[in-house]
Parts: structure tokens; sequence; C-alpha cells
């Protein structure tokens, strides 16, 4: 019963809970290497970054910081601004664009994805430039450009301005400026509400999910110039599928979120990172259906999506779940622009409307 | 046996001859330096706080300006390296502990059991990252300006600290050391 008193004490009084709680110890104690872990580890493979202990730590090797070449800088770049990831959403908003009605300009579509790309680019960069120390303490990350200082923080931020910059002018310049707005609105979500956010509140998870259902929108804006409910439900679509993405992810990495502050409902409410994830994979199924009742896809789409989205919910593991989900989207996106109604289906129903009226 | 060693010595063989490009300057990882080096290093990543340590250079002509930016990134650096080390530590002790009690009332130690563990311990470190979170975004910012006059100064000067220009001007750490 006296063990539970620090959590007692944690109820109580949340600021003096950091004198009176065991889990502060007074003195520096070296982590044991009893028998004990070696017999437990087989349990937590969440544990992704092993501490080694006095014992086995051979001391800091240290090598010349040389900075950046110029031939080097395009492969750091390319690092900096995760050109992986932000290719894959780049691929979101060219969807965006293929699936909205309306005529196709190679051209405009071309000033799109680099505008979108700027814009994303800007996004991943200032968001490392905020999260230098905190990416150290994830082994996943532990390896960025700022971590190892291959630039210098102010290089990256500078980088990050620029880009962003480039990239909404190019959407207002060359395509219009909603959709310039929405990228300078993505930009804002991602490094001054999403990244602060997840050091203080669990919702960073939905505000993030916005963040992943806008370039989906910004193509179909690029189009029509407009947000019709189909540019809402294919952001919806977006929106949705980033929690089963994301808090599969976030399911294996609870230790390290844990261990360096990042609040997630993996740690915090594991049963609702499951429920969570559960919910919106049922919802991709009637947001897909509302495509082609709202005549932007053919009805089998319907059938089509039904089918992917049951493959998404029989994953049974996170790790599953996160692959299943990376496959997932690009199915669908094709899926979506394979059924796409031609131009002569919607001029039909047009004209249908119109007799109607004149009778 | 002999088999074996033969076929890795003309390996070995192998590679040299294939060889295309002289050997590059290598960017290997030393214990210790025979001599100097004109350029800020940077170590393996510290096994408790996670971050690389970083030493910086001071020339000989060093401007008080230069100074004073070598001397704040200093304290970011240790105030980083102060935080996620207190941090770490709390963890690992923490976790130790829970462990033992599990033990103790003879429990499995199971991935749900931990998870409890790893929400106490993100809930009670709430206060004190939160303080650590605002402090870091705040001295994020305060050193964009003063990077970028020395970015500037990087520029207009003479001063470089890489080791290519060191390489050039003969005392990189390689140089140095064939030569003496």
């Amino acid at each position: 019963m006296l063990r539970s008193s620090p959590r007692l004490h944690g109820l109580i009084s949340k600021r003096n809970h950091v004198l009176k709680s065991t889990y502060f110890p007074i003195t520096y104690k070296t982590p044991t290497t009893s028998t004990a872990n070696i017999i437990i580890s087989p349990y937590y493979s969440t544990q992704a970054t092993p501490t080694p202990t006095p014992t086995e730590f051979k001391g800091t090797k240290y090598k010349p910081l040389n900075g950046v070449t110029l031939p080097e800088l395009p492969k750091v770049y390319k690092e900096l601004i995760k050109a992986k990831l932000g290719g894959l959403v780049a691929l979101t908003a060219m969807a965006g664009y293929a699936i909205a009605p309306g005529a196709m300009d190679v051209s405009s579509l071309l000033y799109t994805t680099v505008g979108t790309t700027l814009c994303i680019s800007s996004a991943n960069s200032i968001n490392q430039w905020i999260e230098i120390p905190y990416d150290a303490q994830m082994l996943r990350t532990r390896n960025r450009v700022l971590g190892r200082r291959a630039l210098s923080p102010f290089h990256a931020f500078n980088f990050g301005v620029l880009t962003g910059t480039a990239g909404v002018a190019m959407l207002a310049t060359m395509v219009n400026p909603l959709t310039a707005a929405l990228g300078a609105a993505n930009i804002f979500l991602y490094t001054a509400v999403y990244t602060p956010m997840k050091r203080a509140s669990i919702a960073n998870t939905w505000a993030g999910a916005v963040v992943g259902g806008i370039p989906p929108m910004m193509g179909w804006a690029a189009v029509t110039n407009s947000l019709d409910p189909g540019a809402w439900v294919l952001g919806a679509i977006l929106y949705a599928w980033q929690f089963p993405h994301f808090n599969s992810l976030a399911w294996n990495l609870r230790a390290d979120y844990s261990k360096a502050g990042y609040r997630m409902m993996s740690v915090t409410d594991p049963k609702l990172n499951a429920r969570v994830s559960l919910r919106y994979s049922l919802a991709m199924f009637p947001l897909c259906w509302s495509l082609p009742y709202l005549d932007i896809t053919s009805w089998t789409f319907a059938a089509d999506s039904t089918i992917i989205n049951a493959a998404l919910l029989n994953d049974k593991s996170a790790k599953q779940l996160f692959f299943g989900s990376i496959m997932h989207l690009p199915i669908l996106l094709a899926l979506m622009m394979i059924h796409k109604t031609s131009k002569s289906d919607q001029e039909d129903s047009y004209e249908f409307i119109e007799v109607e009226e004149e009778v | 046996m002999l088999r074996n060693s033969v076929k890795q010595f003309s390996l070995h063989n192998c590679k040299r001859t294939m060889a295309t490009s002289p050997l590059k300057k290598q960017n290997k990882w030393c214990e210790s330096l025979s001599k100097p080096v004109a350029a800020d290093m940077i170590g393996t990543p510290d096994p408790i706080s996670n971050l690389r340590p970083v030493k910086y250079y001071i020339p000989a002509n060093e401007t008080s300006e230069e100074k004073e930016w070598r001397e704040s990134c200093i304290k970011v650096d240790q105030f980083n390296e102060e935080f996620w080390h207190r941090n770490n530590t709390l963890f690992v002790n923490a976790k130790a502990e829970y462990e033992a009690q599990l033990k103790e009332k003879g429990e499995e130690v199971t991935a749900e059991a931990m998870s409890v563990f790893y929400k106490d311990f993100l809930n009670k470190a709430y206060d004190r990252q939160m303080e650590y979170n605002r402090t870091w975004w705040k001295m994020n910012v305060a050193q964009l300006y003063p990077g970028f006059k020395a970015a500037i100064r990087s520029l207009k000067s003479k001063n470089d600290n890489t080791l290519s220009s060191a390489q050039v001007k003969g005392n990189g750490f390689w140089e140095k050391s064939f030569e003496s």
C-alpha cells in the first residue's frame, strides 16, 4: 500500500509530486544490470531504445564536423523534407486533381504538384527544426539531418521558409488563390498546431489528420477553384485514413513516446487508440459510397472500395494494419480514378435536368 | 580452411584492383587524436540522453561576436543534455522499479502491464515536459537571429573550420598524422 502512495500524491498535488514520488530519486542511480533484465526482455519488444549499462559503454567517439558540401546538398535536402512521405502526399494531391470534374490541363497539374510539394517540404523542414532534441530520443528518427548536424538549425529554418513562400506564391499565381490559401493553412496547421500539440494533448492526432486531408482538396480546388461536396468527401476519406495509419504506428512506439514525453493515445488510452482506429476504418465505407452518390465515380467504385476497405478491417496486428494502410491508400485512389465518371456521363445528367425544367 | 583463406585473400585483392578512385577521405570515428583538429567535432549519441555532444573549435583569432555565438550554442546544448539525461534516467529507474514491483507480486511482465507504467510515467512527467518544451521553443527561436549573423560571418570570413579546408591548409587530421 505504501508503494501506491506516490500515485495518490500525483492525484492530489500535480506540482508537489515531483518531490515526493519515488519516480524522482534524489541521487542518480545507475541502471541495474541484474539478471532480471535478461529474463524479462523478451516481453517488451516495444522498447526500441536499449539503454546500455555503464559496464558496456565504451566512451564517446568524435569525428570532425565537416559542413555539407555543395554536391551533397540535394541528398541532405531530400532527407530534410522527408522526400518519400512528401512524395506520397503529393500523389494524393494529384489524385484530387485527377478526380475533380473538369478539363485536365497538364501545365496546371504540373504547377499544382510542384507547388504542393514545395508546401509539404516547407512544413516538414520546419517540423524537423522544431523537433531536434525530440527526434534524437526515438530510434526511428535519431539520424535525422539536424540531429547529426549535417545542417545548422538556421539553414533548415531558412530552407523551410523559402520553400513555403515559393510554394504558396507558385500556387497563388499559377493556379488559383484558393489552392494557395489551403497550402498556407496546411503549413501553419502542421508546424504551429500539430507539432506543439504532440507534446501537449492527444488531440494532436485529429489535428494531424486534418493536415493529411487537405492536399487532395488542394488538388480538387486547383481544377474547379471551389470546394464542392466532392472535395470535402475526398478530404474526409484521407482524414479518416490517417487514423488506422497513425494509430497502428503509434502502438508499437508507446515506450519511446512515453519516455520522450509525446502525448499519444496509444500511451494514455490504448483502448481508445484501437477504438478510434476501428471507428474511422468503418467510416471509410460510407465515405467511399458517397462518391458515386455525388456522381463523381461510377457505382462499381462502391463495390470495389468495399472490398478494399474490408481488407483494411481484416488486419489483425498493428504492424499488419500499418503496412496494410500504406498499400490500401494508393489502391483506393487508383480505383477512384479508374471509375471516375467521364465528361459525357456528366453532360448527359445535365441535359436530363434541363429537359425536366422545360416540361 | 586453406581454401577459405585463399578465397578471402583473392577477394581482398579483387577489391583493391577494381577500385576506381583513390582512397577517399575517411570519416572514421576516432577514439583519441594525436594532433588537434581545426574543426568542430561531433560525437556518437550519448547513451543516456541520446543527444550527440558537440565540441566547438575555438580559432586563435576569435572575435567577441563569434565567442558569444559559440557560448550560446554551448548553453543550448547543455540545457538539452541536462534535461534529457535527467528524464531518461528517471524513466529507466522508474521502469526497473515497476518491474521489480511486478515480480514481487508474482505477476508476469507483459506488454499490457508495461502500458500501465508508460501511461503513468507520461502523465507524471507532463508539467516537467511542458516547461522544457516552452523553454526549448523560445531558445530555438532566439538562436535564429544570431545564427543568421553567424552564417553571414562564415560566408564573409576566411575562417573555415571544416575538414575539407583544413585538409587544404594542411592541418587536417590525416595530413598531420602522416607528416609527423
